[in-house]
Formats: C-alpha cells, sequence, structure tokens
C-alpha cells in the first residue's frame, strides 16, 4: 500500500515537472473570453534548465479547434500579431514567458466557454536541438489577472 | 526634575507623530496630480465620432456631453492585447466606484467585417455592460482613425485566423468639455488609468 502511493507521488512528481525533459512548465492559465469573442490566448512560463536548447513548436488543446503561436508587439504605438511559425526558442539555460502583450498561445474558434476557474488541458510540443520532440501534458486554469 | 524630563519626552513624541502625519497624510493632498497618461493640450473641441453603435442607433461624440469618454480601437478576434485592455479598463472603472458613472468606455471596431453591432455588444458586455461598442463602413471607421491619429491596418493571416489587425492600442480620453485630454499607453495599470480618469472628473 505505501509503495503505491509513493509510486503514485513519484508518477505525479513528474508529471508536474514535465516529464523527463528537464522543462519546467509553470503557471499555465488563460483570460476568461468574453462571450462574443472566438478567440482565447494561453499563456505560462517555461524554464529551461538543461544545457540543450530547446523549442515549443506547437500546442494543442480540446478547448479550441487550433492553435498557433503568436508574438503580440508594440512598435510606434501600434500593436500588431506575428505568428512565430518556426516555433518559440527556449534557449538552454533560460526562462521564456508567454504573458499579455507578448509571446502567447492563439486560440482559434473557441469550443471551451473560458469561464473563469475553469481548467483546461493543454498539449504543448517541444522539439530540443538533437531534433527530438516530445509532448508535455499540462492543465491551465482560466483567471482574470 | 524627573517631571519635567517626561513632559518633555512627551511632546517630543507628540511632535513627532504630528510631523509624519503632516507629511504622509496631509501634504500628499496638496500635491499636483500627475499623469500616467500624455496630456494633449488642445483649445479645439475633440474630432467627432459618428458611427453605428452596438446598442443599434447611431451615435456622436457630442451625445456623451458631461462624461469622460475613454476611446479604445480594437477588434474581437483579437486574442490577447485587447481582452487585456479592456480588462484593465473594466478594473479601473471597479476602483473608481460610483464616479465611474460618468465615464463612457468606446471600443470602436477596426474589424467592420466581422464585428457586428451584436457581436460588439455581447463582447463589450462581458466586461461592462456600461462599455459601448461603435462601427460603420470601412471607410467611415478609417475617417474616424484618421482624425484621431490611430493606425489600423488588416494583415494576412494563416489559413484558420484568415487575416489579424494591426493597430494603435493607445486609450484616448475625452474630457468633460469634450477636448482630447490625454493619451494612454496600453500598458497602464488599472490603478494609474483610474488615478486619471477620477482627475478629470
Amino acid at each position: 500500500m505505501k509503495r503505491v502511493a509513493v509510486l503514485t507521488i513519484v508518477v505525479l512528481a513528474a508529471a508536474c515537472s514535465g516529464g523527463d525533459s528537464g522543462l519546467k512548465l509553470e503557471d499555465p492559465w488563460a483570460r476568461p473570453a468574453p462571450t462574443g469573442a472566438t478567440t482565447a490566448a494561453f499563456f505560462l512560463t517555461i524554464e529551461n534548465p538543461s544545457d540543450v536548447d530547446e523549442t515549443l513548436v506547437s500546442a494543442a488543446t480540446d478547448a479550441c479547434r487550433v492553435t498557433e503561436l503568436h508574438l503580440s508587439s508594440l512598435l510606434d504605438g501600434v500593436m500588431s500579431m506575428q505568428r512565430q511559425e518556426n516555433g518559440i526558442p527556449i534557449p538552454a539555460s533560460a526562462t521564456v514567458t508567454l504573458a499579455p502583450g507578448g509571446l502567447h498561445i492563439m486560440c482559434i474558434d473557441r469550443i471551451a466557454d473560458f469561464a473563469t476557474g475553469e481548467e483546461l488541458d493543454l498539449a504543448l510540443e517541444f522539439r530540443d536541438a538533437n531534433g527530438d520532440t516530445h509532448i508535455e501534458q499540462l492543465i491551465a486554469v482560466v483567471e482574470d489577472r | 526634575m524627573n517631571q519635567r524630563l517626561r513632559t518633555l519626552a512627551l511632546a517630543l513624541v507628540a511632535g513627532i507623530a504630528l510631523a509624519v502625519l503632516l507629511v504622509v497624510v496631509v501634504l500628499p493632498r496638496f500635491r499636483p496630480h500627475v499623469f500616467s497618461g500624455t496630456v494633449i493640450q488642445s483649445q479645439t473641441p475633440a474630432p467627432t465620432v459618428d458611427l453605428i453603435t452596438s446598442t443599434g442607433e447611431r451615435a456622436s461624440l457630442g451625445d456623451f456631453e458631461d462624461q469622460v469618454v475613454v476611446l479604445y480601437f480594437g477588434y474581437t478576434f483579437c486574442p490577447d492585447v485587447c481582452p487585456t485592455t479592456l480588462s484593465t479598463l473594466k478594473k479601473a472603472m471597479d476602483k473608481l466606484g460610483s464616479s465611474s458613472d460618468d465615464v463612457q468606455v468606446i471600443m470602436v471596431s477596426v474589424d467592420p467585417e466581422r464585428d457586428s453591432p451584436e457581436i460588439l455588444d455581447d463582447y463589450l458586455g462581458f466586461f461592462d455592460p456600461r462599455f459601448l461598442g461603435m462601427t460603420g463602413t470601412e471607410a467611415e471607421i478609417a475617417e474616424v482613425a484618421t482624425v484621431y491619429g490611430v493606425f489600423f491596418q488588416a494583415e494576412e493571416g494563416s489559413v484558420d485566423t484568415g487575416y489579424l489587425v494591426s493597430h494603435t492600442a493607445n486609450l484616448m480620453v475625452v474630457d468633460r468639455e469634450g477636448h482630447l485630454k490625454l493619451i494612454i499607453p496600453p500598458d497602464a495599470t488599472a490603478d494609474q488609468i483610474a488615478d486619471d480618469l477620477d482627475y478629470l472628473l
């Protein structure tokens, strides 16, 4: 019985820290979506303590028909969005934060409500410098920040 | 002697307490308001906005006389910056309390193709039922944007997004006298916006 409990904790710990890739995925969240909005955005912090460069290649969730990786940027007072077609680089020993007004995972054709407190699944696909890909599963919480 | 010392110490403590009170509580009230936004010193009335509102009728800026109007140019397909700004504006309204009734937030759509009055009403009502949307033909919106020095341009998107719209993200504040008074940058906090609006009210 004790062994089962310990095993459960080990499995859970592995799931939370993002598998064996060494990436630390923290604080995944999304803003509540207005009723009339077909889009939304996910944010999180990705820490890469390893000495291997990683790239966030794509994201998938049941909450949206499709997602894209984007960067909002302000230039001369004008806000525009650029799709990150080559993914978002997470260099070795670096931390990259996806946050409002910057990098984000854009949700297109929203399916879930994105109501405050809702928990949404999010699968992130990473590719490391060796060309190996791995998928990290997490839960994003909908919060009005 | 002992008695006199005690009196002296007491007077000293009372004096320090009074000085602290003066510096911390009283003096800040006499400090002039420092705006977070950029102040515009214009004596000419703010250019009018004559568009269709999210409630279906035509309206112009003159209809909001005696109110402080916060103009924002955005669109509902915008996933990140527009909902962030509107959510910050809602928090600023909450901080203003009952005086927020004298503030009219208007989002002018820079995406008339997607944003019908009904969609705008649905979208803005989520943040605050008092927020008003405005839309019109592309030409009408372009005219309003031009007089406010607002840039917007549809950019080619992917198969899934179709197109995205780049747009000036500042908030334009028109005071109660109908003058364009402030330009607030998109990264202003709810506290900063509320303080600036509170001063204009």
